[in-house]
């Protein structure tokens, strides 16, 4: 009894400590705010229409018009002038700008080949000139009347992205869970660094309170504050409306993982400075495989050494694209053998450390 | 039978190769304050380690109340009170905090801080953060620390190292007031005044090694001089001589002193701790 007593004093005398650290609090606060607030100041949707100027004769407008108003992605709007066409590519209000010559009816029937004229805005891209030279392409098979003599099967490998475009803010959802743990991690490796700096450590010690009751009371806040702010978060960002236990279950050994980490980092460093230089290598490191997520094909297999990859694949993929936890079953007991590994070594070299 | 609270039995340590106490062995009674003196690096602190459970002997014990600190540590720090040398207080944390969450560790859910405080004249700073304290009132809110489990067994290292003297004076008075309760303290300083003030026994540390423990008393007469100290005018200058009390010729000498000089002022002059300190170990108190 007297040491579940002992125990509760250390976990509120930690959290008085933390949040009275006036850099920790604000970073943790900061954290909350910043990425919720990055998260809804970025576009919810993704605009995948192709916005289309003509300058044309007007039935070629309006068979423009026609031949493409099945197609969901291609926007036409005609203009009257050249000159003003023009003026609203260069500005961007266009992907492209396209000019049909009056005579090109004249030309056609000639059996000659019309001039046509394309305009692009400044510093388009590839992906864009591309998808516009196919458009254009099929627009002149709807106006001369002529089919594609080629038909096309078309096979994905790999799983089927199209139609499913996932807006920035979305993909960087688990990330800003990632980053939120991590800042933990510096908490409670400032914590316990702040701890041994100032000796508070000789006066806990010659009380009955032992090195593992420190340890066990330092690993519950360090858990339950890491996982409370990775819900709090998860819950501004939305992501409780996918598969809410799993996420839960990741959250939580995600914020195992970095408590174990920072027993690491507290035990090895001598001071502050020391501290956030491990602190800042760890979270580097840890940090790669949400760098692999996000910008998938920027790194291969060997991603998966990191442990940070188990914890950041199975949010990716179930907050980003819905998947069920039975899929990443195998990585959550990855991710879990990965926080017994951390906190058993973090207690191991803390104990020794503090005795 | 005067109970023996504090044992030390062939205590050694050793950081490596090194022995930093050796083989010690001394014992404090119920109610007295040992004064544990040595300069720096003799081994008064790993010694005091080995006492309150922070370090295991390499050899030998340290009783506490009877029983092994090594082997029943957790029983045993419950009845100790620790101050030390370092300020290590929770700066951010207000002196009422600091002191229940000390409680806390001795298992004492809703302690009440404000008559230790009011001990030690803190009781209108209660509420302040320790940052903005004074040496002197963190080394008093130390000291109410120590006390919060109503310890039978003090140790003090160096509890008024540096401070003013109305902080060095509440804290003298504290632990003279924990004595006469029967608390038992151990005190290690390098004051040797402050030794000789509080005192019951002193034990000189050198090397690792006790070199002599005894009342202060007694180490005056067993080392140093009893003398008569006579200040003289001679040609308008003071001129001071001395009389060792335990010749035999020294009455006829003061006699003819007093009969034929201008005596200014005759006063006893015996050996300070500090002095015997360098008489035994070839050493000073730094």
């Amino acid at each position: 009894m007297k040491r579940v007593v002992r125990i509760r004093g250390l976990m509120v005398k930690d959290l008085v400590q933390m949040f009275r650290n006036r850099f920790v609090a604000a970073m943790t606060l900061l954290s909350v705010v910043v990425y919720a607030g990055l998260f809804y100041a970025m576009p919810r949707t993704v605009d995948e229409t192709f916005d289309i100027a003509v300058r044309a004769p007007r039935e070629y407008q309006k068979l423009l018009k026609k031949a493409t108003e099945d197609e969901e992605g291609i926007k036409i709007k005609a203009f009257d002038s050249t000159e003003k066409m023009k003026e609203k590519v260069e500005n961007g209000d266009y992907n492209a700008g396209i000019v049909l010559p009056d005579d090109f009816a004249k030309t056609l029937a000639a059996g000659e080949k019309p001039k046509v004229e394309v305009y692009y805005p400044p510093e388009v891209s590839k992906e864009v000139k591309d998808g516009i030279e196919l458009i254009l392409k099929e627009s002149a098979f709807a106006l001369t009347g002529q089919q594609i003599p080629v038909g096309f099967s078309v096979k994905v490998l790999g799983i089927d992205r199209a139609g499913e475009q996932i807006p920035g803010r979305d993909i960087l959802r688990p990330f800003f869970i990632i980053f939120m743990l991590f800042m933990e991690l510096w908490a409670i490796a400032n914590l316990i660094t702040e701890e041994t700096e100032s000796k508070t450590m000789n006066a806990i010690l010659v009380s009955p309170a032992s090195a593992r009751d420190v340890i066990i009371s330092k690993g519950i806040v360090g858990t339950l504050l890491g996982f409370s702010e990775g819900v709090l978060l998860a819950a501004l960002l939305g992501i409780f409306k996918n598969d809410a236990v799993i996420i839960l279950v990741t959250l939580f050994l995600g914020a195992m993982m970095v408590t174990g980490i920072a027993f690491i980092v507290g035990a090895l460093a001598k001071d502050i400075i020391g501290m956030a230089g491990y602190a800042v290598l760890a979270m580097l490191v840890l940090m790669i495989p949400a760098f692999a997520v996000m910008f998938p094909g920027a790194t291969s297999n060997w991603v998966k050494i990191f442990p940070g990859y188990y914890l950041v694949e199975i949010l990716n993929q179930v907050v980003t694209y819905g998947e069920s936890w039975i899929t990443y079953q195998s990585n959550l007991v990855i991710l879990l053998a990965f926080d017994v590994a951390f906190f058993l070594i973090g207690a191991s070299v803390l104990r020794r450390r503090f005795e | 039978m005067d109970e023996k609270v504090i044992e030390a039995e062939d205590l050694t340590y050793r950081y490596g190769k090194l022995t930093a106490v050796d083989h010690i062995n001394f014992s404090v009674l119920k109610g007295e304050i040992l004064g544990f003196l040595g300069p720096n690096g003799a081994g008064k602190s790993t010694t005091i380690k080995m006492l309150t459970g922070q370090l295991v002997p390499k050899e030998g014990r340290a009783l506490i109340l009877n029983k092994d600190m090594a082997k029943k540590r957790e029983e045993l720090q419950g009845k100790i009170g620790v101050c030390f040398e370092e300020k290590n207080l929770y700066e951010k944390m207000s002196a009422a905090e600091n002191l229940k969450f000390f409680a806390t560790l001795f298992g004492i859910r809703s302690y009440n801080p404000y008559p230790i405080l009011k001990r030690v004249g803190l009781e209108k700073r209660e509420k302040d953060k320790v940052d903005g304290y004074s040496k002197g009132m963190k080394q008093r809110l130390m000291m109410a620390r120590a006390l919060v489990n109503n310890p039978k067994v003090l140790f003090l290292d160096e509890p008024t190292d540096g401070l003013d003297p109305v902080s060095a004076e509440a804290i003298r008075k504290v632990i003279l007031e924990e004595r006469d309760k029967g608390v038992t303290v151990f005190l290690t300083t390098h004051e040797m005044l402050e030794a000789d003030k509080l005192s019951d026994r002193v034990a000189f540390i050198n090397e690792g090694k006790i070199t002599a423990m005894d009342t202060p008393e007694n180490l005056k007469q067993q080392f140093g001089q009893r003398l008569l100290r006579v200040r003289v005018r001679e040609e308008g200058k003071i001129v001071e001589k001395d009389f060792p009390l335990d010749e035999k010729e020294v009455a006829d000498d003061i006699a003819s002193l007093i009969k034929d000089e201008d005596v200014v002022t005759v006063h006893t002059a015996e050996a300070s701790l500090e002095e015997i300190f360098i008489k035994i170990t070839g050493r000073r108190l730094e």
